[in-house]
């Protein structure tokens, strides 16, 4: 599933438990807000987790380069 | 002397691969991992705090015990900002952690406010919180030692 397809779903489900009474309109406001802050943090550990592996990368590369 | 020019070979490779490797990243990026900050166990301490606390509070949503979990949610979370914001070459976690704030201060001040707080935002809001949680702790737990 695409990470569009993934947020529609999510904010689907919201709006049904909103329809069927389950949730106030303030509180549906900030789950749907809270869509928009779980991509941003999810874009951040994508960064984090490319800086790891280039870290790896870079360190294994000296290692070698400083045993030949 | 045949060794050692083979190995001198190898070695002049090596360097070539090294350098191409190097210039082929950006600059910037380069720099920023090789000086990203590494695993800090007090870090993963805390959000691992935070998973857990979301984890085991979602059963006490629709009780009065619910405020005391959320509480300790929104003060771990602003202890693990307060923490990692401050750690050199830490912008990604650090990022992280300001929106995982976000998050739990939103539920902390429905909770010390005067509306009443339905049972299935408590669930989906811890929901969203432990998921939250998962992704961070999964990048923390992963930096370099």
């Amino acid at each position: 599933m695409s990470t569009v397809d993934s947020v529609t779903a999510e904010a689907n489900a919201l709006e049904a438990q909103f329809t069927a009474g389950e949730l106030s309109a303030s509180e549906y406001t900030e789950l749907l807000q809270d869509l928009q802050s779980t991509k941003v943090i999810e874009a951040a550990a994508d960064d984090l987790a490319t800086l790891t592996q280039l870290n790896g990368l870079i360190k294994g590369l000296i290692a070698v380069a400083s045993a030949v | 002397m045949v060794q050692c020019a083979e190995e001198n070979t190898r070695g002049t490779k090596m360097k070539k691969l090294l350098l191409v490797t190097l210039l082929s990243l950006s600059g910037c990026v380069l720099i920023d991992s090789y000086n990203m900050a590494h695993f800090d166990n007090v870090e993963y301490m805390q959000i691992n705090n935070i998973r857990t606390v979301a984890n085991l509070g979602v059963g006490k949503c629709g009780t009065a015990d619910v405020n005391t979990v959320v509480d300790s949610l929104y003060f771990s979370s602003v202890a693990l900002r307060n923490y990692s914001s401050n750690i050199s070459h830490n912008l990604a976690t650090a990022k992280m952690t300001t929106e995982l704030v976000v998050i739990t201060k939103e539920l902390s001040e429905r909770y010390n406010g005067t509306e009443a707080v339905s049972t299935a935002y408590c669930k989906l809001k811890f929901g969203v919180i432990e998921k939250n949680a998962v992704t961070m702790q999964k990048v923390i737990g992963d930096k370099p030692r």
